[in-house]
């Protein structure tokens, strides 16, 4: 029996199987039958309770307002405003701190939070003496900073479902957070709402000027693209339509000044890879480059000498990694001995550069580098899942225990 | 809550609408054991956001992805297959529930859709948001991937 008719039987099969399938909507979503009568009732206290609160902002801006002097910060555009984005909180607001705690224990070089989580998005290693580090997705969005031996946490979306979708760290030390419920940023003293809708990553470029995207809501379209000029977002691309609902993506800003962003169609790792030139912004499909290039790639970083590297892995179940090298001008694969395969339940991994070309992986193996061609596993365990390095040299990675030092330079 | 109970007038009929092609798109891309959990978080989101949902060209794609996303974590899951009756489609290789999971996500989408539940490849382009010669292209890989994976030729 050849395998289209296997597939065409084996799918009767199937059909049973998902008629069989009960969906159901969490109660958290507050979604109940309600009696027609309480539905009237409910309208009124809602647009009463409605009215009361746009009384408080209003009156709360009014006091809280800082002279005026400083502006929301809507999306422009040669100067239009995009409806839907401007700014209802002033950008004074400052947000609470969640916990403040000291560490359980420091040993040798390792340090860590029990509980936290952190890591599993996000970590951007500042110092061998401080880290940030984020987790968001599949868990209550969080962020913590280690500085000086002491954690702190903030937790800036009140929704228990709030993600936090990712983190940078400007030159200035300024701290910029991208989650479901806006973008945020940090002076160190404070954190200031910078922008009211969702946002899929954040990154910021040599000189300082922080970006964020995410997908546009026809999911057919190339991510939305928005830079912060100071007072508001300009937005770069041509259709502001973003979608209320960000999916992963991933945004590396290279020296030249080229922005890649990567998005996922829906799938584990991203199928989509775009650059914006500064002026448009394309496809980028690597199998045009690379004969061997796999299509499945999980991860886009920039290299200290500005290159761009995107990890991957082969489709199919034997899934060996893959590194692709862009340096400007054109594509390279990492030459690489003995790199693994990964089984098919693995496939993400996160991957940082040192100044001295080292490369590092945190995967669900563990963590490795690679230095040369030569893979090393340095840490043999489940849950590894984020490295970077500082540029001071200072090897963080975060592990299912916290978050660790594993070398300093 | 089952969907069915939901009260909202326009949500309810859209939910019951959407709920079988939902299910079938999420069971081929996570597999029939999350597939469900996808499912009511996608019409979750769908209840959260109805007015904008509501609006969309092509509500099932977009919960479809909703679905998806929010069901990923970080550490992939396999997506799970149930294996037939015992006795029941002998000639069905035993291998291929598993030979399905281990095809990349939008190819085993592809293949799912197309030959085990007779959708067209051009609404299989429409859920995924890509052209119809990607689904050919898909289909074309996830088979020579099951016929490698199974050791058949035909």
């Amino acid at each position: 029996v050849n395998l289209e008719r296997q597939l065409a039987d084996y799918g009767k099969h199937l059909r049973q199987a998902i008629g069989d399938l009960e969906v159901s909507i969490e109660p958290g979503h507050a979604v109940r039958p309600v009696p027609k009568e309480e539905l009237v009732k409910q309208r009124w206290l809602w647009t009463a309770a409605a009215a009361a609160v746009a009384a408080g902002v209003i009156v709360l801006a009014v006091l809280l307002w800082p002279g005026g002097g400083s502006e929301s910060a809507p999306f422009v555009d040669d100067g239009s405003t995009v409806p839907g984005t401007t700014l209802t909180v002033p950008t004074t607001t400052t947000l609470p701190t969640t916990t403040t705690a000291a560490l359980p224990g420091i040993e040798g070089f390792a340090v860590s939070v029990d509980d936290a989580g952190l890591g599993t998005v996000g970590l951007v290693a500042v110092s061998a003496g401080e880290v940030w580090a984020v987790r968001g997705v599949g868990q209550p969005g969080l962020i913590g900073r280690l500085e000086g031996g002491v954690w702190t946490h903030w937790r800036l979306d009140p929704n228990p479902r709030g993600q936090v979708n990712g983190v940078a760290v400007a030159p200035d030390g300024t701290v910029w957070v991208a989650t479901n419920s806006g973008v945020f940023s940090f002076d160190g003293v404070e954190w200031t709402r910078r922008f009211d809708d969702p946002a899929g990553s954040v990154g910021v470029d040599g000189g300082g000027i922080v970006w964020i995207g995410g997908p546009q809501r026809n999911v057919a379209q190339s991510p939305w693209l928005a830079r912060w000029d100071g007072e508001a977002w300009v937005r770069v691309d041509p259709t502001p339509q973003a979608a209320p609902e960000p999916s992963i993506i991933s945004l590396a800003i290279l020296s030249d000044g080229g922005i890649w962003v990567s998005q996922s169609a829906g799938g584990w790792g991203f199928d989509l890879l775009m650059r914006y030139d500064g002026t448009t912004m394309e496809e980028v499909r690597i199998w045009d480059y690379l004969d061997h290039f796999p299509g499945v790639f999980t991860e886009i970083a920039v290299a200290p000498n500005g290159d761009l590297l995107v990890g991957g892995h082969q489709d199919g179940q034997d899934r060996q990694v893959r590194v692709a090298r862009f340096d400007g001008d054109e594509w390279t694969e990492w030459a690489a001995h003995d790199w693994p395969f990964f089984a098919e339940s693995m496939g993400a991994f996160d991957m940082a550069v040192g100044s001295d070309g080292v490369l590092w992986f945190a995967f669900d193996g563990g963590l490795a580098s690679v230095d040369g061609t030569e893979w090393t596993t340095q840490i043999e365990g489940p849950g590894v899942s984020a490295v970077d390095v500082a540029p001071d040299g200072t090897v963080w990675y975060a592990g299912p225990d916290g978050v660790h030092i594993f070398s300093t330079p | 809550v089952i969907v069915g109970e939901v009260q909202g007038g326009s949500f309810a009929a859209f939910a019951a609408g959407v709920t079988p092609r939902l299910k079938a798109a999420l069971v081929a891309a996570v597999g029939v054991e999350r597939a469900a959990d996808a499912a009511g978080e996608a019409l979750a989101y769908a209840w959260e956001h109805w007015e904008s949902v509501r609006m969309m060209e092509n509500p099932v794609g977009y919960l479809y992805r909703v679905g998806v996303s929010r069901g990923r974590r970080w550490r992939p899951l396999p997506a799970v297959f149930p294996s037939p009756p015992n006795g029941d489609m002998p000639w069905v290789e035993p291998g291929l529930p598993r030979a399905l999971g281990g095809l990349s996500e939008r190819q085993r989408v592809a293949v799912v859709l197309v030959h085990c539940l007779g959708w067209t490849q051009d609404e299989v382009a429409g859920l995924l948001g890509i052209s119809r010669g990607s689904v050919q292209t898909h289909l074309e890989r996830g088979l020579h991937h099951l016929r490698a994976s199974l050791g058949v030729r035909s």
